[in-house]
């Protein structure tokens, strides 16, 4: 993966994605239990009768780790929120177009009540929520972490572990265990990347002279998409590989093999 | 009691919110310092020095702002027991309920202080 | 002094009036500095930038529409959607309310012009000039195409070689000369140029927003032109700044940015917000419900909205605590937001709505705008914005917000104002087919970029595989985009056609009661043929004849006096009389001033630096043209102004509206040097490379002393205040001499330190300790420059006791100077001793 987009007609490039993808398909066919989840996702999905559901191998509605997951709960609770509270304020502006007599002018519902205290309730309530949403997904130290540490550059990544192995093969996908965290420290040679597994998680920005960390686990097997999100240039939408994530004893078979 | 406002009182209408800004200031940067000196390591009692740090700035802003609140609603309601102008019923208002606010937004603003990991 | 003779007639006065304050035919409109015609031109301009940021957007449209549409590669796409962004944001809306806010601020406030027209036209001048400059550089296939935040090291030298990134820097620096220019005049007339009577409580709401709007733009745009000046500093003379190889660091651009970007899109939304307070009340036939509670929102908005800026950047690496005290921030926010949408919805509910075209652009506003809040709060939620950050979920929230934050409420005061703009009516109703398509249009192109977004469409790219079903979204929104074109393009045809066939109006045809409708319309050059005495917050209402009344000459100022151009300045609180303003006419200068300033601007970019200079000086020289305006040899006294009583002309009056000028451009001086030591604190926490190699410890002498010449600059300057004061000019001449010679000093030492200082070229430390020394170096030589000043007013006889105003201003400035010198100083000395001797570290 390392040179696949390298030097190479950027255009031919997504065409290589795409064809490389329809594996993608395959392997996810493989699995029935992922395949109802996928038609449970489609049911949600119904806003977009167009669409075969949520799913792609980008998609962040399509989760398949417990981050992702938790993000895609959150979506769903703040989508109805937003939905019920959007309705309320359609109604009112319908409202004051059908009523006959006029309501009564008073600061202290309208402005205090409704503008105030209403946002007020909901907003500390959501807070909670967020935080503590948030402080799950943090890479809190663990034993079973698997650590990984990735390198961008325009517009390609490299992956060791600590030991200075390489994580990625010649050409091949990022491989993962299911079922074990893994934390990915990502830095920059050059300039900003940002890494991001969308079925797996949130992003984490590579900063040339910086380390971040993000926590990620796979929960089942399967082949995921990540993108560089964060602009960075000529390549930027060429900087894409695949993920792997395998049960652990083919972890081991696999990452051995390397060796 | 007809009180003249002068045009410094533009500055108490603005004090509470700069406060505020301050306070937000402060909070972020002690927090990014105590990161890098390494004061999340240090225990004071049940909380690390780092926490403890954060929750005393806290509430220290949160509690001059409301000192702020209730001195602005004093003049104010020194003021309604007089026969105020409507101006002077405005700008008094005005400079209350914008420190209630600010102090309010401090309040709210710190409540992560009370869960959040500070450096991770 | 008596009072001149009123003229026979409202028409001989017209007549006299529009003589005195309108600017000559032909190229004589090049010198006009009327608020009437340089709002009219700003909102023009504005408006043609709006159609090439429109076409620029259909352009990424048709590129992302499928997955095999792109027709461009990355080269040219990236300079697409950058031009795009920052045509919107800096060409278009902050230039659209600023000529929205010029065009109706001394209407509503009942005076006859905004307090600095010069400045005013300066600034348009600056905006066009900068504006070319990013236009031609796009014509030329040279535009930036570093997105339009410009994040480093992208955006330095290595990774951008070329032209690109320094027209984006210098060419929005230079634009944005006309938001400070513009916000120091509306905040000053705001605050001082107002009708007789109009205390704090009768404001027009509108005036309350702009001058929350002008605050935020004072202190919220300094960061990004510190920001802007540093990087191409970097760019063009290998400075370390943002090099994180150099102890630099890209995070710092990005706060300075944010800190800066998030206040920007308040700073759009507010004036819109205000509109908006102000239409909705006509249209319900009632007062603004919560007057008092709109104006808390929108003082919360404003302040608050500095809090958020870190919330753009959730995934650079913050701990946790951090990212959520930004988080409940960013909820804050939506606090006085939905106050101000109950205010507004209950002004509706409890009033008799008329539906109208203006109506249905503010029900399309609630509808989108609303939409954009909800998702808003949405992606301040830290977990879920680590996902779709950098998404198109994003590209659609931000679209929500600004069009229907901004672009709505525009077209529904374009509605609304566009009687008043041309004294017609509208001809056909194409206003509502106008609303339906741009209505239909921007949902569908919008709402389902949220769902491109979740599916995990990254923003900023420029092609796509088939693979991952996109395409049928992507197509929609692209159907969509040119849907709203056409709508667009129909109102352009609806207000041609206005303008040129509409039946003509009637005065205040919507029935308002603000004072912008008791001018004549179309309006005429001098806004008011006399001065209204406001009693009331809704004037117009009250008093229906007023317009007649004060077209008859009966209000204050009724009359044409000496050629002169005059209007009233009152007590910021009270609103009560205080002074006469002698406004300065037509003139060239501004253009004169503007051309120098480009040239310095271009002659940067093309990086030819001697005539940069001579760019600097021909500038300085022109302004130094400007203060003949005012000037006068002797004394004129009390003047009548009509009702009987007698007020100074301003030149005479303690402070003067150009002495807050002065204040209020220090504030923004200051948060420029605020965001500077800011930088140098958050490098050495922050960025990695430290402690440098080498640090400044051997012009401590130096430094010491040269702050002891700022303490005395700014001693002398009230010394020379305190003789003019008493009438000792000549004492005044000889302190005054003393402080040129404090900061020629000042200078020579500044210099003295910069030599031996650190190369700036090697550490990020001594980067911006040069830049801090440069910063009090320019200060200093403007404190030179307005010394000469001094000196050549007082021999000219225009300083007396009464009019000292040169050395207020002088004052200040001095003040400032010595405060930020010794600060500067001072931190520079201290943060050499933290970090110590090289190798100690
Ligand atoms: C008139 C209809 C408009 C359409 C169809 C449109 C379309 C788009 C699209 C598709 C993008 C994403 C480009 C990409 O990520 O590759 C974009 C970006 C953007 N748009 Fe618009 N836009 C419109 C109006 C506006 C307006 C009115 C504003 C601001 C007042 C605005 C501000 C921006 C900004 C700031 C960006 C980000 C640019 C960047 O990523 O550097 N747009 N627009
Ligand atoms: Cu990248
Ligand atoms: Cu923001």
């Amino acid at each position: 993966m390392d040179r696949v987009t390298r030097d190479m007609n950027l255009r031919a490039d997504v065409v290589l994605l795409d064809l490389s993808h329809d594996r993608v398909v395959e392997i996810g066919f493989l699995h029935g239990a992922r395949l109802i989840r996928r038609l449970a996702g489609a049911v949600a999905c119904l806003t977009v009768p167009l669409v075969a559901g949520c799913t792609g191998p980008l998609s962040t509605l399509d989760p398949a780790g417990p981050a992702a997951a938790a993000v895609a709960r959150l979506w769903w609770a703040m989508l109805a929120g937003a939905g019920l509270i959007f309705a309320l304020v359609m109604i009112c502006l319908l409202l004051a177009y059908r009523r006959r007599t006029r309501a009564r002018g008073s600061v202290g519902t309208w402005v205090v009540g409704l503008g105030l205290v209403f946002p007020t309730t909901t907003l500390t309530l959501l807070l909670g929520y967020a935080v503590l949403t948030g402080e799950r997904l943090l890479p809190h130290p663990g034993e079973e972490v698997l650590r990984l540490d990735g390198t961008a550059r325009q517009w390609t990544w490299s992956f060791h572990y600590p030991d200075g192995g390489p994580a990625i093969p010649d050409g091949g996908p990022l491989v993962i265990p299911v079922g074990r965290p893994v934390d990915i420290h990502v830095t920059s040679e050059d300039v900003i990347h940002s890494f991001w597994i969308p079925r797996l998680g949130g992003k984490i920005d590579a900063l040339p002279g910086h380390v971040n960390v993000i926590r990620l686990q796979a929960s089942e097997p399967g082949r995921f998409g990540a993108q560089c999100a964060e602009f960075c240039g000529l390549g930027h939408t060429q900087m894409f590989f695949w993920v792997d994530a395998v049960p652990e004893e083919n972890f081991r078979q696999r990452t051995e093999a390397w060796r | 009691m007809t009180l003249a406002i002068r045009p410094a009182f533009l500055l108490v209408i603005a004090l509470g919110y700069t406060l505020w800004g301050g306070a937000l200031v402060v909070l972020y940067g002690v927090l990014s310092l105590g990161c890098v000196f390494g004061w999340e390591e240090v225990m004071l009692g049940p909380l690390t020095l780092q926490r403890g740090l954060l929750l005393l700035l806290w509430l220290l802003s949160v509690l001059v702002i409301a000192l702020l609140s209730w001195q602005t609603c004093a003049w104010l309601q020194a003021a309604r027991a007089g026969r105020p102008t409507p101006l002077a019923r405005f700008t008094l208002w005005l400079a209350a309920a914008c420190s209630i606010a600010a102090a309010g937004a401090t309040l709210f603003m710190g409540l992560p202080i009370l869960g959040a990991s500070a450096c991770i | 002094m008596n009072e001149p003779n009123r003229p026979a007639s409202p028409v001989e006065l017209h007549h006299e009036l529009t003589r005195i304050w309108g600017a000559h035919p032909g190229f004589g409109q090049l010198a006009a500095v009327n608020h009437t015609t340089l709002g009219r031109r700003f909102i023009v301009t504005a408006f043609l930038f709006f159609a090439v940021g429109g076409i620029l957007a259909m352009l990424v449209r048709a590129q992302i529409a499928t997955s095999h549409s792109a027709f461009v590669g990355p080269e040219i796409y990236n300079q697409i959607f950058t031009m795009h962004g920052t045509v919107m944001m800096f060409l278009f809306a902050i230039p659209m309310f600023e000529g929205f806010a010029i065009y109706l601020l001394p209407k509503m406030l009942g005076t006859r012009d905004l307090a600095f027209p010069r400045a005013g036209a300066y600034g348009y001048w600056c905006y066009l000039f900068g504006g070319s400059i990013l236009l031609l550089a796009l014509a030329m296939g040279a535009a930036p195409d570093a997105g339009w935040f410009m994040y480093t090291p992208l955006s330095s030298k290595p990774f951008s070689p070329g032209i690109n990134a320094d027209v984006w820097l210098i060419g929005i620096t230079f634009v944005e000369i006309s938001a400070l220019s513009a916000a120091v005049e509306v905040l000053v007339s705001i605050l001082l140029v107002r009708a007789p009577g109009m205390s704090l409580d009768r404001m027009p709401i509108f005036a309350w927003y702009m001058l929350v709007v002008a605050v935020m733009i004072l202190v919220g745009f300094p960061p990004l032109i510190l920001g802007s000046i540093l990087l191409e500093v970097e760019r063009a003379f290998g400075w370390a700044l943002f090099d994180p190889a150099r102890g630099g660091d890209s995070l710092l651009w990005q706060h300075l940015f944010w800190i800066f970007g998030h206040p920007e899109v308040y700073i759009i939304f507010l004036p819109a917000a205000g509109m908006v307070s102000t239409i909705i009340p006509v249209m319900a036939g009632r007062e603004l419900l919560g007057y008092r509670w709109v104006v808390l929102a929108a003082i919360s908005v404003g302040f608050l909205s500095f809090g958020l800026w870190v919330h753009h950047m959730f995934a650079v690496g913050i701990p946790h605590l951090a990212l959520a005290f930004f988080s409940a921030a960013s909820m804050l926010v939506a606090i006085p937001t939905g106050v101000q949408i109950f205010a507004w919805l209950g002004t509706l509910m409890s009033g008799r709505p008329r539906f109208n075209v203006p109506m249905l652009f503010l029900c399309g506003f609630f509808f989108i705008f609303v939409l954009g809040g909800l998702t808003g709060v949405m992606v301040a939620v830290v977990p879920f914005d680590l996902q779709v950050h950098d998404t198109h979920f994003v590209v659609a929230h931000l679209h929500y917000v600004l069009v229907g934050g901004f672009v709505f409420p525009i077209m529904a005061a374009a509605y609304y104002w566009l009687p008043h703009l041309t004294g017609r009516q509208p001809m056909f109703q194409l206003g509502h087919a106008v609303f339906w398509l741009v209505f239909i249009g921007f949902n569908l192109t919008f709402f389902l970029m949220h769902l491109t977004g979740l599916l995990g469409m990254p923003r900023r790219i420029w092609t796509y595989p088939e693979s991952y079903g996109w395409d049928w979204l992507n197509l929609l929104s692209s159907i969509g985009g040119f849907v709203m074109t056409i709508g667009f393009a129909l109102f352009v045809l609806d207000i041609v056609l206005q303008m040129r066939f509409g039946p003509k109006t009637g005065r205040n045809p919507w029935g308002a009661d603000t004072l912008e409708w008791a001018t004549p319309v179309p309006p005429t050059d001098y806004g008011f043929a006399s001065i209204p005495i406001v009693t009331s917050h809704r004037q117009l209402a009250e008093d229906p004849d007023l317009p007649r009344k004060l077209a008859a000459g009966e209000g204050l100022l009724g009359f044409a006096r000496r050629n002169w151009l005059e209007t009233i300045a009152v007590d910021m609180i009270t609103g009560a009389p205080r002074q006469i303003l002698l406004l300065p006419g037509r003139t060239f200068l501004p253009l004169g001033t503007a051309l120098a300033t480009g040239l310095f601007f271009v002659s940067l970019l093309l990086q030819v630096y001697p005539l940069a200079i001579a760019g600097i000086v021909l500038t300085i020289a022109v302004f130094w043209l400007w203060t003949r305006h005012p000037a006068r040899t002797a004394d004129l006294g009390p003047l009548p102004v009509g009702d009987g009583t007698m007020l100074p002309v301003h030149t005479e009056s303690g402070h003067a509206p150009s002495w807050w000028a002065v204040v209020f451009l220090l504030l923004a001086d200051a948060a420029l040097f605020g965001s500077l030591l800011f930088g140098l604190i958050f490098l050495w926490v922050v960025a990695p490379g430290w402690p440098p190699p080498e640090v400044l410890f051997n012009s401590t002498a130096f430094a010491l002393i040269a702050m002891a010449c700022l303490a005395g600059a700014a001693g002398l300057g009230r010394l020379a205040l305190r003789a003019a004061r008493r009438g000792a000019v000549g004492w005044a001449l000889v302190w005054n001499r003393f402080l040129a010679a404090a900061h020629a000093a000042t200078l020579l030492l500044l210099a003295a330190i910069l030599t031996t200082a650190p190369d700036p070229t090697a550490h990020a430390y001594a980067g911006v300790t040069a830049a801090i020394l440069v910063y009090i170096l320019v200060h200093a030589a403007v404190g030179l420059i307005l010394a000469l000043h001094v000196w050549q007013a007082c021999r000219r006889g225009h300083v007396s006791a009464a009019r000292s105003l040169d050395l207020m201003i002088g004052r200040l400035w001095h003040d400032y100077t010595a405060v930020a010198g010794v600060i500067g100083l001072g931190t520079i000395l201290g943060v050499a001793a933290a970090i110590g001797q090289p190798g100690a570290g």
